[in-house]
Formats: structure tokens, sequence, C-alpha cells
């Protein structure tokens, strides 16, 4: 009976430390977890602060690769013959249905938890230094910034590859607001032609987008939300821990290091690892019950009505229609000012609000800071205001771009 | 152990049992993945085809049968990467012996009426090319594309039909698929709904105002590939109520059905006439009109294969649709026939000639012979408005009293500026008999 316990022993890992110093090496001696520091913060350890977006996002990312790998193995980046793989895939491939499913769910739910993360991110101030001087918090969200931009692009690259209608026309518009960047004849016309290849969706814009979709920006990804997670622990960790040391200032006493952190292994370890289990079960749960939608083969001669950007950059499309107005002969470029200027002024805005915000450093890492309500609201009205319009444009605009109520959608015709 | 619990404090030992709680949802997630990945719908028709066949044909028939997903795959006629794939379910459509009425339908041999199977068999044909529907899929929903479903060509059966008051108990709906391949010939054996919407065509003269096959009038829309063109292109908002009324569906097929029943109703500005077909007509010329789409067969499955080269030369702009058009006309002379299909017959009286001319030269696809406006006037009391020089004039040269006549040029501005011509020409003997018989019309 010892020995059969011994063997089981042997063959899982055991988490069997004699002292303090040998459970603090834990961490460094396993090269998969290394880059866990030794001991963890119990707040930032809590689930209601963070919601463990970021780890979210992690695993996410690894169920995407994953999936995306053995898609490669099944897809063809073809005009010709992209749309009938898909089709295999949803009829004769095995498990086809539920990795296609299973991949386009993560990859929705990555665009939204990556808002989500930005947004308790900015409601908790973390972005805030909080008087510590090694860290630079506001370069961090920067770089969020840019890895929310790219979460865009993967996502935006990714819908094309089905090569159905859906997927021709939302990058067709896509694209067409590229188009629209004033002076439209240099600037325009050279990014449309950077991002299809050519001077129309067709077999060179299928290629790029498949190339950027699979090779590079999914390093870019990885290399940047490396640095992103590096940063976080040159930084102290998440930004919650620094109220410890503001406590502490206040009552002007020593922090006991076992009052307010944990060891890592198994601690913080497990937490992550029940977090991926979490995240893994909610893309099970959309990939079985809810079917990835496939339309009618790309066909560029005619246009589905409407026709309809992905989801995420519906509030670009119903901004260039609210924007697009005429006051006598005069006529504001909508494609310009809501399709370009508006995005990347909040874009912009949005990178460099962290130096904008000069509340005290108490505000560091809490949720709905006193002192951070003007910052708050601010943010809540922008952010509201875009789920509105994106809800708006996604269920009341109906046939050429009309209002509709959404149980009254006028019945599309069909051929036969 | 007592010393240990000192610095390893399991403060959230509740994790643990999330993490058996989320591995167990996850087990069961991955248990439904699998069970519906090895448990498709194909697999249970297969196996009901074994019970039929063994009832039918006899246990070691049954023991024969092939199974695991059918397809054929022609790359000539679906395109490199799609099969077809309805033998999965419908296994018997080969087997002989499988006729009987009580064979289920789904499992039935396919019959071979006029020996048509033997001359589309079914491996080089596949079966969606004729029947329609969506050849990967392998759900029966899928794979008929019925409502619901996104694929533009659903499977033609009985049952829609009857939505467009076919009053058939055969399927005659196929026939659009045949004259994909079928397009020039004049009558095929077989296909009487298309025959009889390319007799109209021939008859009521089409090509007057629309292009057909690559020639013809521009007065109305250019009809050459009126079959590809997308659902969303179509106007329904004139219809809604007559569709609910007669509870037919919104389509393009019933949108063409109710525009050859009239014209206007559909679209209020058309100047296209009324010509009071019958429903079998107005249902025949919207299969043909629905039937005319841009196939990229290879020519050893087209029918009269010369005909679709030049329409291709035509598409491409090679050669020009005048030159297949004068020829076309000379041909059309030739065979001179009177709308009511009887040739001319001697006459002793002039205006009895010139009725006969009003119609064999096309007059009557424009004009009516009472007070009702067609695409031109109608005719009615003509002789008294207009003198019989002019009457004589617009007949043989429309061109020119359009040009310089000021009663013409104000005529042009009426009627939507849609320029009289002569869809045969009109020598001056011709022009004084159809005067003759147009003065008869008081």
């Amino acid at each position: 009976m010892e020995k059969i316990k011994q063997i089981w022993r042997s063959l899982i890992w055991s988490y069997d430390p004699k002292d303090k110093i040998e459970a603090t090496k834990a961490t460094s001696k396993n090269f998969w977890l290394h880059w866990f520091p030794a001991r963890t913060t119990y707040k930032s350890m809590s689930i209601t602060y963070s919601f463990w977006l970021g780890t979210v996002l992690f695993s996410l990312f690894i169920i995407l690769t994953i999936t995306g790998v053995i898609l490669m193995f099944l897809y063809i980046p073809s005009t010709e013959r992209a749309y009938w793989t898909i089709k295999d895939l949803e009829n004769s491939v095995s498990f086809g249905w539920f990795l296609r499913n299973a991949h386009r769910w993560a990859a929705h739910l990555m665009v939204t938890a990556v808002f989500l993360h930005m947004a308790r991110v900015f409601f908790t101030g973390a972005y805030k230094n909080g008087g510590n001087p090694e860290a630079n918090r506001p370069l961090n969200w920067i770089v969020g910034v840019i890895l929310l931009i790219l979460t865009l692009a993967l996502s935006y690259t990714g819908y094309l590859l089905p090569w159905d209608q859906l997927a021709l026309w939302a990058i067709v518009i896509g694209a067409n607001i590229a188009k629209s960047v004033p002076p439209e004849n240099i600037v325009g016309e050279s990014l449309y032609f950077f991002l299809a290849g050519g001077t129309q969706i067709d077999q060179n814009t299928l290629i790029r987008f498949y190339v950027l979709h699979c090779i590079f920006l999914p390093i870019l990804l990885l290399v940047l939300s490396s640095y992103h997670m590096w940063r976080i622990r040159k930084d102290g960790g998440l930004a919650v821990s620094e109220q410890y040391k503001i406590e502490a200032k206040k009552q002007n006493k020593r922090l006991i290091q076992d009052e307010y952190t944990t060891f890592t292994i198994p601690f913080l370890f497990r937490r992550v690892f029940m977090i991926f289990l979490v995240t893994t079960a909610i893309v099970l749960f959309f990939s079985v019950f809810a079917k990835a939608p496939l339309e009618e083969p790309a066909d560029p001669s005619w246009t589905p009505n409407p026709a309809k950007a992905p989801w995420y950059f519906l509030w670009i499309q119903e901004l260039i229609t609210i924007t697009t107005v005429k006051i006598g002969d005069f006529t504001i470029n909508g494609g310009f000012l809501g399709g370009a200027l508006i995005p990347a002024l909040l874009f912009l805005l949005w990178a460099v609000w962290p130096y904008l915000d000069k509340s005290p450093d108490e505000a560091t890492g809490v949720w709905f800071h006193k002192s951070r309500i003007v910052h708050n609201i601010i943010f809540a009205i922008i952010l509201i205001i875009l789920i509105a319009v994106t809800i708006f444009a996604m269920y009341f605009r109906g046939p050429y771009w009309q209002v509709y109520w959404p149980w009254r959608w006028p019945e599309i015709p069909h051929m036969f | 152990m007592e010393e240990r619990k000192d610095f390893v404090q399991d403060k959230y030992w509740y994790d643990s049992l999330w993490i058996y709680a989320f591995g167990f949802i996850i087990l069961i997630f991955l248990g439904i993945v699998f069970h519906r990945s090895i448990n498709p719908e194909w697999k249970k028709y297969q196996s009901e085809f074994k019970k039929v066949v063994e009832k039918k044909l006899g246990p070691e028939v049954a023991r024969k049968i092939d199974f695991g997903i059918k397809q054929i795959w022609n790359p000539d006629i679906m395109g490199s990467n799609v099969a077809d794939r309805c033998i999965t379910c419908h296994m018997g459509v080969e087997i002989k012996g499988l006729e009987g009425e009580d064979v289920p339908v789904v499992f039935r041999t396919h019959p071979n009426p006029d020996g048509i199977m033997d001359k589309h068999p079914i491996e080089k044909f596949g079966c969606v090319s004729c029947h329609g529907g969506q050849p990967p899929a392998l759900t029966t929903k899928q794979a008929h594309a019925g409502k619901g479903v996104r694929w533009l060509w659903p499977v033609y059966t009985r049952e829609m039909q009857k939505h467009y008051k076919i009053e058939e108990d055969r399927l005659v709906m196929v026939q659009i698929n045949c004259n994909h391949c079928h397009r020039f010939d004049k009558e095929t054996p077989g296909m009487d709904y298309i025959n009889l919407a390319k007799q109209i065509i021939q008859e009521k003269n089409c090509r007057q105002c629309h292009v057909i096959d690559g020639y013809g009038g521009n007065i109305g829309p250019a009809l050459t590939y009126e079959g590809d063109k997308s659902h969303e292109m179509f106007d329904f908002t004139h219809i809604e109520d007559q569709l609910a009324e007669r509870e037919m569906p919104k389509t393009v097929f019933t949108w063409h059905i109710l525009h050859f029943e009239n014209p206007q109703k559909v679209v209020p500005s058309s100047i296209m006439p009324n010509y009071g077909f019958t429903h079998k007509e107005n249902v025949a010329l919207a299969m043909l009109v629905m039937s005319w789409r841009k196939m990229k067969y290879p020519i050893e499955y087209l029918s009269n294969p010369d005909k679709y080269y030049t329409l291709k030369l035509i598409d491409e702009g090679r050669i020009k649709a005048q030159e297949i058009e004068l020829v076309s006309r000379t041909d059309r002379n030739i065979n001179l026939k009177p709308s009511n299909g009887q040739q001319l017959k001697e006459v002793k009286d002039i205006s009895e000639l010139g009725k006969q001319l009003f119609a064999s030269k096309g007059c009557n696809t424009c004009h009516h012979i009472t007070e009702q406006k067609l695409v031109g006037p109608g005719l009615k009391g003509v002789a008294q408005r207009r003198t019989k020089e002019w009457i004589i004039a617009i007949t043989i040269n429309p061109d020119s009293m359009l040009n310089n006549d000021p009663i013409a040029k104000q005529l042009l501005k009426e009627y939507n500026n849609v320029r009289m011509v002569l869809v045969q020409p009109v020598n001056k003997q011709e022009a004084e008999a159809i005067y003759e018989y147009l003065k008869t019309l008081k």
C-alpha cells in the first residue's frame, strides 16, 4: 500500500515543502512557472478586484492557438476552396464543427474580455503608480491599448477566412472605412491597398489576411503580451498591492510579509488553473449550444442587405451614418469624421489618459474611488454610448440601413 | 505535519472544489461533443436503409452495402472542392428493385422516364445540378436548404410547387435546372413548361424590348442572366399585400410570376404590356427567366454548345450583339408566322391583309387596337386623328419621324421617350395595307 502511494506521488507533481525557503523556491525551480513571483499578495488574488480578466485572456489565447493550429491543417486559403473547406469542417471532418465553433467563440470572447479588462483597469485606477517610484504603469496601459488593437486586428483578419457573404462584406465595409481617410487619393487609397493587397477584396486579400492571422499577428501579440506581463512584475504586481504600502505608511508600521502575502505555489497557481478551467468551460458551453454562422459563398456581385461590419466595429459603422450630415450643399464626410477621426481621437485620448489623471495615490487599485469620480463618469458615459450605438446598429438597423424594431424586420426574400 | 501548517495556510481551500466542479463540467461538455460527433443524422438513415433492403432484396444484398459518408465528386460540374453528398442518405437511387410505393421516398430508386437517367448518369451529373440543394451538407435541413438555411438554391419539391399553385402531380420545377444546359434548345422532350415559355418568348417577341441571350432591344432590362440577379435586388414593397392575401412565399420566383401576371402591380412605373397570361404560362415564364444563369459547365455537358460559345463572345465584347441580331432577323423572316401560329392566307380584302401584317410585323407587341395604352398608344380611331401620309410615314420610317415631326416628338415625350422601332422592315404596300386595317378600328 505504501508503495502504491509512493508510485502515485512520483507520478503526479507533489507539493511538500519542508520550510519557507523551500516553498519560496518552488516557483524558480519549475521552468513553466518561474515567471511567477515567489510570493503573492492576498489583495491581488481577490476575484472581485480584477475578475482575473488578464488570465482569462491568456487562457483564451491558449485555446485559440490550439484550435487554430489544428484548423490550419484543414483550411485552404484560396477563394475557390476556402468556403468549401469550412463546409467540410461543418459536415464531414471529425469534430470539425466543434473546432470551428470553439475557435470562433473563443475569439469573440477574447474581444469582449479585452474590453472588460480595460474597463476594469480604468475603473480601479490601476494605471496609476500610486507613489511607487519603480513603477511605470501608464506605459503598461499604452501597451494594453496596443494589445487591444492587435486583438481586434486578429479577429478582423480571421473574420474573412471562411470566405462567405458575412465575411466578405464585413471586410469590404471595414476596408472602405479605411479608404475614406483623407486625403482619400493618397492616404485612403494606400490604406485600402495595404489592407486588400490590391484594388479589390480578392485572393490577394485572403492570403494576406491568412498570413497576418496565423503567423504575424499571433507572434506580435505573444511578444507584446509577454512584455505586458513582465511589466506587471516590474511595476510591483497588480496596482491593488500598492494599498498595503499606503496603509502601512499611514499607520507608520512595517509590513509583515506573512500578513499580506502567501506562497505563489500552490495558491496563485491553483487559482490560475481554476480560471483556465472556467474559461474553457464557458467556451465549451458556447461551442456546444451556439453554432458559428456560415452564410452563402462569397459573391462580390450581390450585397447582403443590410451589410454589417463585425460587431466590435459596428459602432464605427453607425458613427459614419450619424456623422454624415448634409447642410445645404455642404456634406460632412462621415467616412472620415465618424469612421476615422473620432475613433482615432478616442483611442489616442484613451492611451494618454493616465498622464492626464492627477488623482491622489490613494486612488490606485480601488474600484470607483471618490477622487476619480469625474474620470469614471466620463469613461462610463463614453462606454455606455459605444455599447448603446453598437446594440442599436446590431439590432435596429435593417435593410438599406433603415431603423426597424428588431421584431418587425422585413422578411428577407429567398430565391424559391 | 504540525510544523508545516505554520507557514502554509490554505486560505483559499475552496479553489480545489471549483477546480473539480469545472473539470466535471468540461467533461460533460466534451461528452456532448463526442456523442454528437459519433451520432450524425445520416447514420440513422443508413441503418433504416439496411432494414428496407433486407426486407425487399434479402439479407444477402443488405450485407454488401458499403456504409459511411458517400459522395460524388466531379470537379467539372461542381467545382474542385465541392462534393455532392446526397447519396449518403438517398442510398437507393441507383439500386434496381426499390421502385415500389412501399419503399420510403428517401430510399426509392430514381425513376427513369424516357431513359433520362441513361443520358444523365448520376456519377457524372451528381444530384444537385438538377434537383438543387446544398451539395456537401449531411443533415436534411441543410441539404434541402429550405427556410432558415443560408443557401440560395433549395431542393425543388412538390411541396414547394403547391406554394406556387402549380397543379401538377409531378416535379416540374426541376426543368429550371434542365435549362441551364438546354438553354438554346428550341424544344426539349420532357421540358413542357420551359418549352411553353420559349414559345411565348418567340410569339410575343420579347426581344423587342429586352436583351435575351445577348441580343435584343434596350427598352426593358436585359434578361440574359436574369436568374443570377440576387434576391436582394428585387423590390417587394408593392406586392407585400398580394403575397399575404394569396399565401405565396416572399421569393424571387413569386415576384416573377406576379410580374408576368400584371407588371404594373409589381413595378408601377413599368411600361411592359399586360398580356393576360394564364397562371401556367406565368409559372412557365418565371421558370424560364430564373433558369437564365451563367453556369460554368464544360462544353460536353451543353446542348448546342456553339450558341453558348457565341454568348460567351458577346459577354466578353469580342463580337457585337447587332451582328447576331441581323442574322437572327433574317432567320425569322424566313419562318414568318403571325402570332396565332397560322401562315399568311390569301385574302381578298386589303384590310384583312393589313390585319395579318399588323400581327406578323410585330406591331401588336407595343400597340393595342383599343384605346388602351401599351408601350405605345392605343390605335383605336387613329385614322381619324392622323393623316394617311403621317401614318404611312411613321410605319415605314419611325426614326426620321421621331426626329423631325412635331406630333411624333410630342408623342415620344408622352411615352417616356421609348422610341418606336420596327420589328421587321415594312415597305410601302405593306404600310398601306396596315393603314387600311387601322381605318377599320373605329
